[in-house]
Protein backbone atom coordinates (compact mmCIF):
# COMPACT_ATOMS: atom_id res chain seq x y z
CA UNK A 1 0.00 0.00 0.00
CA UNK A 2 2.68 2.39 1.36
CA UNK A 3 4.66 1.35 -1.94
CA UNK A 4 1.72 2.43 -4.47
CA UNK A 5 1.18 5.55 -2.23
CA UNK A 6 4.97 6.72 -3.31
CA UNK A 7 4.25 5.26 -6.78
CA UNK A 8 1.53 8.11 -6.85
CA UNK A 9 3.30 10.40 -4.96
CA UNK A 10 6.40 10.05 -7.43
CA UNK A 11 3.94 10.46 -10.55
CA UNK A 12 2.26 13.50 -9.27
CA UNK A 13 5.43 15.23 -9.15
CA UNK A 14 6.10 14.89 -12.47
CA UNK A 15 3.20 16.31 -13.81
CA UNK A 16 3.69 18.94 -10.93
CA UNK A 17 7.32 19.37 -12.47
CA UNK A 18 5.87 19.56 -16.02
CA UNK A 19 3.00 21.81 -14.77
CA UNK A 20 5.66 24.20 -14.05
CA UNK A 21 6.68 24.75 -17.90
CA UNK A 22 3.52 26.68 -18.23
CA UNK A 23 5.32 29.25 -16.52
CA UNK A 24 8.04 29.53 -19.80
CA UNK A 25 6.80 32.43 -22.04
CA UNK A 26 8.48 34.28 -24.76
CA UNK A 27 8.58 38.10 -23.02
CA UNK A 28 5.66 39.80 -24.33
CA UNK A 29 7.14 42.10 -26.81
CA UNK A 30 9.18 39.58 -28.67
CA UNK A 31 5.46 37.11 -28.95
CA UNK A 32 4.09 40.68 -30.34
CA UNK A 33 6.42 41.30 -32.84
CA UNK A 34 5.94 37.46 -34.09
CA UNK A 35 2.34 37.99 -34.36
CA UNK A 36 2.77 41.29 -35.97
CA UNK A 37 5.11 39.60 -38.63
CA UNK A 38 2.31 36.37 -38.97
CA UNK A 39 0.10 39.67 -40.04
CA UNK A 40 2.24 40.98 -42.63
CA UNK A 41 2.87 37.63 -44.27
CA UNK A 42 -0.73 36.75 -44.10
CA UNK A 43 -1.80 40.17 -45.63
CA UNK A 44 -0.01 39.69 -48.46
CA UNK A 45 -1.18 36.38 -49.11
CA UNK A 46 -4.03 35.60 -50.70
CA UNK A 47 -6.38 32.85 -49.12
CA UNK A 48 -8.96 32.80 -52.28
CA UNK A 49 -9.10 29.22 -53.52
CA UNK A 50 -7.36 28.86 -56.48
CA UNK A 51 -8.07 26.57 -59.80
CA UNK A 52 -5.31 24.12 -58.95
CA UNK A 53 -4.26 24.56 -55.16
CA UNK A 54 -0.89 24.73 -54.54
CA UNK A 55 -0.10 20.87 -54.20
CA UNK A 56 -2.20 19.15 -56.59
CA UNK A 57 0.92 18.67 -58.69
CA UNK A 58 3.24 18.32 -56.69
CA UNK A 59 3.58 14.51 -56.96
CA UNK A 60 4.57 15.63 -61.15
CA UNK A 61 7.78 16.88 -59.65
CA UNK A 62 8.17 14.52 -57.05
CA UNK A 63 8.13 11.47 -59.81
CA UNK A 64 9.54 13.11 -62.98
CA UNK A 65 8.77 9.97 -65.03
CA UNK A 66 5.41 10.19 -64.10
CA UNK A 67 5.32 13.99 -65.14
CA UNK A 68 6.88 12.97 -68.32
CA UNK A 69 4.77 10.40 -69.15
CA UNK A 70 1.49 12.71 -68.33
CA UNK A 71 3.07 15.23 -70.50
CA UNK A 72 3.78 12.57 -73.66
CA UNK A 73 -0.34 11.81 -72.74
CA UNK A 74 -1.23 14.99 -72.88
CA UNK A 75 0.56 16.10 -76.22
CA UNK A 76 -0.69 12.89 -77.91
CA UNK A 77 -3.95 13.28 -77.06
CA UNK A 78 -3.78 17.47 -78.50
CA UNK A 79 -2.52 15.92 -81.34
CA UNK A 80 -4.97 13.38 -81.84
CA UNK A 81 -7.61 16.38 -81.13
CA UNK A 82 -5.76 18.73 -84.19
CA UNK A 83 -5.47 15.67 -86.64
CA UNK A 84 -7.15 12.49 -86.25
CA UNK A 85 -6.28 9.39 -87.94
CA UNK A 86 -7.31 9.23 -91.57
CA UNK A 87 -10.31 6.37 -91.88
CA UNK A 88 -8.46 4.30 -94.17
CA UNK A 89 -6.12 3.57 -92.13
CA UNK A 90 -7.94 2.31 -89.50
CA UNK A 91 -9.16 -0.32 -91.80
CA UNK A 92 -12.17 -2.88 -91.57
CA UNK A 93 -11.92 -5.75 -90.05
CA UNK A 94 -12.89 -9.21 -92.01
CA UNK A 95 -13.71 -12.74 -89.45
CA UNK A 96 -12.93 -15.10 -91.59
CA UNK A 97 -13.99 -18.80 -90.94
CA UNK A 98 -13.94 -20.69 -93.74
CA UNK A 99 -10.46 -21.69 -96.21
CA UNK A 100 -13.35 -20.88 -99.02
CA UNK A 101 -14.17 -17.95 -97.27
CA UNK A 102 -10.59 -16.89 -96.77
CA UNK A 103 -9.59 -17.63 -99.80
CA UNK A 104 -12.72 -15.13 -101.09
CA UNK A 105 -12.06 -12.24 -98.44
CA UNK A 106 -8.28 -12.55 -99.40
CA UNK A 107 -9.30 -12.12 -103.14
CA UNK A 108 -11.55 -9.00 -101.70
CA UNK A 109 -9.30 -7.50 -99.78
CA UNK A 110 -6.20 -8.46 -101.48
CA UNK A 111 -7.08 -7.33 -104.61
CA UNK A 112 -5.22 -4.27 -105.76
CA UNK A 113 -7.08 -1.52 -107.56
CA UNK A 114 -5.27 -1.01 -110.59
CA UNK A 115 -4.56 3.17 -110.72
CA UNK A 116 -5.99 4.78 -113.65
CA UNK A 117 -3.42 6.41 -115.27
CA UNK A 118 -4.22 10.12 -116.56
CA UNK A 119 -4.75 9.87 -120.61
CA UNK A 120 -1.88 12.01 -121.96
CA UNK A 121 -3.78 15.14 -123.08
CA UNK A 122 -2.03 17.18 -126.07
CA UNK A 123 -1.11 20.80 -124.88
CA UNK A 124 -2.23 23.40 -127.08
CA UNK A 125 -4.15 20.56 -129.07
CA UNK A 126 -6.19 22.65 -131.66
CA UNK A 127 -9.82 20.88 -133.10
CA UNK A 128 -8.69 17.42 -132.17
CA UNK A 129 -6.28 17.45 -133.87
CA UNK A 130 -2.79 16.05 -131.94
CA UNK A 131 -0.24 18.55 -130.99
CA UNK A 132 2.73 18.64 -132.87
CA UNK A 133 5.50 20.42 -132.47
CA UNK A 134 5.36 22.52 -135.56
CA UNK A 135 1.62 23.69 -134.46
CA UNK A 136 2.92 24.39 -131.30
CA UNK A 137 5.64 26.42 -132.56
CA UNK A 138 3.51 28.37 -134.94
CA UNK B 1 -2.06 23.85 -9.92
CA UNK B 2 -5.31 26.05 -10.50
CA UNK B 3 -3.42 28.91 -11.10
CA UNK B 4 -1.95 27.31 -14.71
CA UNK B 5 -5.05 28.36 -17.50
CA UNK B 6 -6.68 25.55 -19.06
CA UNK B 7 -7.83 25.19 -22.87
CA UNK B 8 -10.92 24.22 -22.15
CA UNK B 9 -11.68 28.06 -21.21
CA UNK B 10 -14.05 29.73 -23.74
CA UNK B 11 -12.44 33.01 -25.27
CA UNK B 12 -13.91 36.40 -24.39
CA UNK B 13 -15.41 38.32 -27.93
CA UNK B 14 -16.97 36.88 -31.10
CA UNK B 15 -17.30 32.69 -31.68
CA UNK B 16 -14.34 31.11 -33.28
CA UNK B 17 -16.76 29.99 -36.13
CA UNK B 18 -18.20 33.54 -37.28
CA UNK B 19 -14.15 34.61 -37.15
CA UNK B 20 -13.33 31.51 -39.35
CA UNK B 21 -16.35 32.41 -41.51
CA UNK B 22 -14.95 35.90 -41.73
CA UNK B 23 -11.34 35.11 -42.80
CA UNK B 24 -12.87 32.88 -45.13
CA UNK B 25 -14.11 35.56 -46.82
CA UNK B 26 -10.45 37.37 -47.05
CA UNK B 27 -11.44 39.33 -43.46
CA UNK B 28 -7.98 39.72 -42.06
CA UNK B 29 -8.95 41.87 -39.13
CA UNK B 30 -11.09 38.81 -37.92
CA UNK B 31 -8.02 35.86 -38.86
CA UNK B 32 -5.74 38.41 -37.08
CA UNK B 33 -7.93 37.88 -34.03
CA UNK B 34 -7.82 34.24 -34.04
CA UNK B 35 -3.97 34.66 -34.22
CA UNK B 36 -3.74 36.52 -31.11
CA UNK B 37 -6.34 34.07 -29.18
CA UNK B 38 -4.23 31.26 -30.34
CA UNK B 39 -0.77 32.50 -30.55
CA UNK B 40 0.17 32.25 -26.82
CA UNK B 41 -0.92 27.69 -27.39
CA UNK B 42 0.48 27.15 -30.38
CA UNK B 43 3.44 28.77 -29.59
CA UNK B 44 3.71 26.80 -26.21
CA UNK B 45 2.89 23.93 -28.03
CA UNK B 46 6.10 24.28 -30.58
CA UNK B 47 8.09 25.72 -27.76
CA UNK B 48 7.83 22.60 -25.95
CA UNK B 49 8.21 20.09 -28.65
CA UNK B 50 11.56 22.29 -29.90
CA UNK B 51 12.88 23.52 -26.80
CA UNK B 52 14.08 26.86 -29.05
CA UNK B 53 12.25 29.84 -28.99
CA UNK B 54 13.71 31.30 -32.40
CA UNK B 55 12.34 27.77 -34.06
CA UNK B 56 8.85 28.05 -32.21
CA UNK B 57 8.51 31.80 -33.36
CA UNK B 58 9.17 30.43 -37.02
CA UNK B 59 7.02 27.46 -37.07
CA UNK B 60 4.55 29.35 -34.84
CA UNK B 61 4.48 32.02 -38.12
CA UNK B 62 4.15 29.15 -40.96
CA UNK B 63 1.71 27.53 -39.00
CA UNK B 64 -0.74 30.57 -38.78
CA UNK B 65 0.01 31.59 -42.71
CA UNK B 66 -0.39 27.59 -43.56
CA UNK B 67 -3.84 27.74 -41.69
CA UNK B 68 -4.63 31.16 -43.47
CA UNK B 69 -3.77 29.55 -46.64
CA UNK B 70 -6.12 26.40 -46.10
CA UNK B 71 -8.85 28.07 -44.15
CA UNK B 72 -11.28 27.20 -47.60
CA UNK B 73 -10.62 23.93 -46.78
CA UNK B 74 -12.02 23.79 -43.14
CA UNK B 75 -14.75 21.89 -43.44
CA UNK B 76 -15.87 22.57 -39.67
CA UNK B 77 -15.83 19.01 -38.47
CA UNK B 78 -13.89 19.87 -35.79
CA UNK B 79 -12.78 22.89 -33.72
CA UNK B 80 -10.76 25.62 -35.14
CA UNK B 81 -8.67 25.26 -31.97
CA UNK B 82 -8.23 21.47 -33.04
CA UNK B 83 -7.72 22.22 -36.72
CA UNK B 84 -4.97 24.66 -36.22
CA UNK B 85 -3.38 22.55 -33.37
CA UNK B 86 -3.25 19.72 -35.79
CA UNK B 87 -1.02 21.75 -38.43
CA UNK B 88 0.83 22.64 -35.63
CA UNK B 89 1.85 19.42 -34.50
CA UNK B 90 2.41 17.99 -37.78
CA UNK B 91 4.28 21.31 -39.04
CA UNK B 92 6.26 20.56 -36.09
CA UNK B 93 7.47 16.70 -36.64
CA UNK B 94 7.87 17.37 -40.55
CA UNK B 95 10.31 20.18 -38.88
CA UNK B 96 12.05 17.81 -36.38
CA UNK B 97 12.55 15.33 -39.07
CA UNK B 98 13.90 18.21 -41.44
CA UNK B 99 16.71 19.07 -38.99
CA UNK B 100 17.54 15.28 -38.70
CA UNK B 101 16.86 15.40 -34.82
CA UNK B 102 19.92 18.11 -34.65
CA UNK B 103 19.23 20.07 -31.68
CA UNK B 104 20.04 23.32 -30.82
CA UNK B 105 18.62 24.84 -27.75
CA UNK B 106 17.35 28.55 -26.86
CA UNK B 107 14.75 28.67 -23.68
CA UNK B 108 12.18 31.26 -22.46
CA UNK B 109 12.75 32.90 -19.26
CA UNK B 110 10.37 32.00 -16.87
CA UNK B 111 7.32 34.28 -15.68
CA UNK B 112 8.14 36.05 -12.63
CA UNK B 113 4.73 34.88 -11.67
CA UNK B 114 6.37 31.10 -11.02
CA UNK B 115 7.27 32.24 -8.03
CA UNK B 116 3.62 33.11 -6.87
CA UNK B 117 2.44 29.85 -7.90
CA UNK B 118 1.57 27.15 -5.48
CA UNK B 119 3.11 24.15 -7.07
CA UNK B 120 6.51 26.27 -6.93
CA UNK B 121 6.36 26.71 -3.64
CA UNK B 122 5.87 22.88 -2.57
CA UNK B 123 8.59 21.86 -5.11
CA UNK B 124 10.99 24.74 -3.48
CA UNK B 125 10.00 23.78 0.34
CA UNK B 126 12.03 22.66 2.01
CA UNK B 127 13.69 18.86 1.18
CA UNK B 128 12.11 19.58 -2.42
CA UNK B 129 13.52 19.21 -5.89
CA UNK B 130 13.42 23.07 -6.22
CA UNK B 131 15.28 23.83 -3.28
CA UNK B 132 18.64 21.74 -4.38
CA UNK B 133 19.18 23.11 -7.78
CA UNK B 134 17.84 26.58 -9.61
CA UNK B 135 15.17 27.71 -11.69
CA UNK B 136 17.66 27.54 -14.53
CA UNK B 137 18.89 23.84 -13.90
CA UNK B 138 15.86 22.33 -13.64
CA UNK B 139 14.89 24.03 -16.89
CA UNK B 140 17.55 22.59 -18.42
CA UNK B 141 17.42 18.89 -16.97
CA UNK B 142 13.55 18.79 -17.93
CA UNK B 143 13.40 19.84 -20.96
CA UNK B 144 16.58 17.96 -21.57
CA UNK B 145 14.44 15.00 -21.05
CA UNK B 146 11.83 15.59 -22.69
CA UNK B 147 13.64 16.00 -26.08
CA UNK B 148 14.62 12.17 -25.09
CA UNK B 149 10.87 11.18 -25.60
CA UNK B 150 9.56 10.30 -29.22
CA UNK B 151 7.49 13.03 -30.68
CA UNK B 152 4.07 11.37 -30.11
CA UNK B 153 5.13 10.79 -26.84
CA UNK B 154 6.17 14.28 -25.76
CA UNK B 155 3.16 16.12 -28.16
CA UNK B 156 1.53 14.31 -25.33
CA UNK B 157 3.19 15.44 -22.19
CA UNK B 158 2.97 18.74 -23.70
CA UNK B 159 -0.92 18.88 -24.44
CA UNK B 160 -1.68 17.28 -21.39
CA UNK B 161 0.97 18.19 -18.71
CA UNK B 162 1.74 21.77 -19.43
CA UNK B 163 -1.29 22.79 -22.02
CA UNK B 164 -4.31 21.84 -19.42
CA UNK B 165 -6.03 19.70 -22.21
CA UNK B 166 -8.40 17.30 -21.69
CA UNK B 167 -7.42 13.61 -23.21
CA UNK B 168 -10.34 13.55 -25.87
CA UNK B 169 -9.55 17.05 -27.08
CA UNK B 170 -5.90 15.49 -27.81
CA UNK B 171 -7.01 12.28 -28.95
CA UNK B 172 -9.15 14.46 -31.81
CA UNK B 173 -6.03 16.55 -32.45
CA UNK B 174 -3.72 13.42 -32.90
CA UNK B 175 -6.49 11.41 -34.24
CA UNK B 176 -6.61 8.75 -31.89
CA UNK B 177 -8.21 7.39 -29.37
CA UNK B 178 -8.35 8.14 -25.91
CA UNK B 179 -7.04 5.21 -24.69
CA UNK B 180 -3.94 5.63 -26.91
CA UNK B 181 -3.76 9.05 -25.46
CA UNK B 182 -3.75 7.82 -21.66
CA UNK B 183 -1.47 5.19 -22.51
CA UNK B 184 1.09 7.22 -24.16
CA UNK B 185 0.94 9.61 -21.32
CA UNK B 186 1.63 6.58 -18.88
CA UNK B 187 4.75 5.71 -20.71
CA UNK B 188 6.12 9.16 -21.03
CA UNK B 189 5.96 9.94 -17.28
CA UNK B 190 7.41 6.21 -16.91
CA UNK B 191 10.46 7.42 -19.05
CA UNK B 192 10.64 11.02 -17.40
CA UNK B 193 10.34 9.37 -14.10
CA UNK B 194 13.76 7.51 -15.20
CA UNK B 195 14.92 10.10 -17.06
CA UNK B 196 14.87 12.65 -14.35
CA UNK B 197 15.26 9.63 -11.13
CA UNK B 198 18.54 11.23 -10.14
CA UNK B 199 17.36 15.08 -10.22
CA UNK B 200 14.40 13.76 -7.84
CA UNK B 201 16.15 12.12 -5.39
Amino acid sequence: MSKNKKVKTSELDIAGLLALKAYEHPDALRAEKNIQNTMRTVRSTSNVQTLFPDKSFAWMFAQPRYGVAALFVLFLGLHLLERPLPAASVGSMAVVKMPDDEMMASVDTNQLKAASIPGISSPLSLAGEPATLSSYLK
Amino acid sequence: MSEIPKTDQRPEGPDDLDLVHRSQAGDTAAYEELVRRYHGKIYGLVYSMTSNREDAEDLAQEVFVKAWKALGHFREQSGFYTWIYRIALNRTINFRKRRNRRQTVAFDEFDPDIKTAESYREFSSKGSVLRKISLGEFQEKMNGALLKLSEKHRAVVTMYDVQGMPHGEIAKVMRCSEGTVRSRLFYAHKQLQAELAEFVK
